[in-house]
């Protein structure tokens, strides 16, 4: 075997790509090439270094099975990440509500944007731009998140009876179906608004930047902490919180609420009251117990919905 | 793919279309066969190795879903890459992160590190961050002509054996140390500049 034989084996010997009759071959020549064998090295320092700055893209082994996984439960609708649904509905059979969350991404939270019209049947969420990402969700007891986390313009998150799921808006604009409670929750840094609806969708919102509410027979309850809310001539709330500030203040407004109820916020004051405390088990779902404050963590929500969210 | 003496595997057509039929094994096949790519062009475009995975399932999600809409089944790779590309641009955008392309350091950038090696080098390679490096390696693998650029991929990318690249591109052993041979030799060129290889 001669030196241009060997240089163009040297990746093969260096991979384990060659036949044992070859590799001694190989061997015998490089201890008596010093050339040859400096390329070696080189070759096999490169092919090193490659195959190591490569691997955090190595594909998982689960890769394909997960994405496999993710085509089967969209076709049979199982959680609900069902394929879009059709456009353009028929007459108007409920007051549907859209979310639109404008999320300026400061960690994983931004601003939404919320509203109410027609649209799809109740317990079911369309994503109309931006991205819903679903962390976990139950039937039965709660599970991690799908293989398929994210949900797309167009697409659906389905609940069956009796079960639940609760999603990350980013920069999502949804429309959900059904008669809708909203859930506002504040704490320092960040504001959550959880979004029940009569078909038991659930959805949880973190949010830092300014948002928009705009509602229509929904029920606003604040819990604990405090939020800035607006209401607008035309019946549009807006709630603002910002990040970093040690206290959110609310102004005094009035919000108009479904079947004649009202809500005041007092101006400057922290919202204490919990007129309808969020129940504990969804406590549980944002890693908190009842009752404990609101600065035990914002994250907590996030943390416990840890493998569904990207980039986290 | 040109296959040699091994019996060829499917085209990606014939599995596109089989796909469409709902032919058990055939989508799989597709993942399989372009995962590694995939996923590299989602971390290109997404400037993120947490989100170039997710990146990728998501475009073959998207593409399995589309695949009737595809006119040149043909065409699949071509396809999906795009598809991927959209993903993750999205994902960055969302992120609010610039596009990967660009090398400006930003926030995601690891710390820059020396790997074995480059100290021993007269002339040391420009230092770059491990994030920085890999988006260099990938633009250097996308940049191989195809049939390079597959064997990489599994090879360097999914640490194949050759015996499993083998079997997974129907290339006889012979065919595919050269192209491999080749494949290393251009990334070893384009990538002189960034990764030492000693003394």
């Amino acid at each position: 075997m001669d030196c241009n034989e060997v240089r163009e084996n040297l990746v093969a010997f260096v991979d384990g790509g060659l036949p044992p009759e070859k590799v001694k071959e190989m061997e015998r020549h490089l201890a008596e090439c010093p050339d040859c064998e400096r390329e070696h090295r080189k070759v096999a320092r490169f092919t090193t270094s490659l195959v190591e700055l490569l691997e955090p893209l190595r594909p998982s082994r689960s890769f394909k099975e997960s994405v496999l996984t993710t085509v089967t439960t969209h076709e049979r609708g199982g959680l609900g990440l069902g394929p879009p649904p059709p456009r353009g509905r028929g007459p108007i059979e409920k007051w549907l509500l859209a979310i639109a969350v404008g999320l300026v991404v400061m960690s994983v939270i931004g601003a939404a944007a919320l509203l109410f019209r027609s649209g799809p049947p109740a317990g079911k969420l369309v994503v109309e731009e931006g991205t819903a990402t679903v962390l976990r969700y139950r039937r039965g007891s709660w599970q991690a998140a799908p293989e398929r986390k994210e949900v797309y313009p167009g697409e659906r998150v389905a609940t069956s009876a009796g079960s639940r799921a609760v999603l990350r808006l980013e920069g999502a604009s949804v429309t959900v179906g059904g008669e809708v409670t909203v859930q506002l929750e504040s704490t320092p840094e960040a504001l959550r608004i959880h979004f029940a609806s009569a078909g038991e969708l659930y959805v949880d919102v973190n949010i830092l930047r300014e948002f928009q509410v705009v509602a229509q027979n929904v029920r606003v309850t604040l819990g604990r902490g405090a939020a800035n809310v607006a209401l607008g001539a035309d019946g549009r709330v807006t709630v603002s919180a910002w990040e970093g500030s040690p206290r959110v203040e609310t102004p005094d407004v009035k919000i108009q609420l479904a079947e004649g109820r009202e809500l005041t916020v007092p101006q400057g004051g922290r919202l204490r009251s919990e007129p309808e405390p969020i129940p504990e088990d969804r406590l549980k779902w944002l890693g908190r117990e009842a009752g404990a404050s609101a600065e035990d963590g914002d994250d907590a929500g996030e943390a416990a919905a840890g493998p569904a969210a990207p980039g986290d | 793919m040109s296959g040699d003496d091994r019996p060829a595997p499917r085209s990606d057509a014939e599995l596109v279309l089989a796909s469409i039929r709902r032919e058990a094994g055939a989508f799989e096949e597709l993942v399989e066969r372009h995962q590694g790519l995939v996923k590299l062009v989602a971390f290109r475009h997404s400037g993120a190795e947490a989100d170039a995975d997710d990146a990728a399932q998501e475009a073959f999600v998207r593409a399995y879903f589309s695949l009737p809409t595809l006119k040149d089944p043909a065409a699949f790779k071509s396809w999906l890459l795009r598809i991927a590309s959209n993903v993750a641009r999205d994902i960055a955008r969302r992120r609010g992160r610039r596009p990967s392309v660009s090398l400006t350091l930003d926030e995601d950038a690891e710390t820059p590190a020396p790997f074995e090696g480059i100290s021993e080098v007269p002339t040391a390679p420009e230092r770059l961050s491990q994030r920085e490096l890999r988006l260099k390696i990938v633009e250097a693998i996308e940049s191989l002509p195809d049939d390079y650029r597959q064997v990489a991929v599994l090879r360097y990318l999914e640490d194949l054996s050759y015996k499993e690249i083998a079997e997974r591109s129907g290339l006889r052993e012979d065919t595919l140390r050269k192209r491999i041979h080749r494949a290393n030799a251009v990334l070893r060129q384009k990538l002189r500049r960034y990764i030492s290889e000693g003394p």
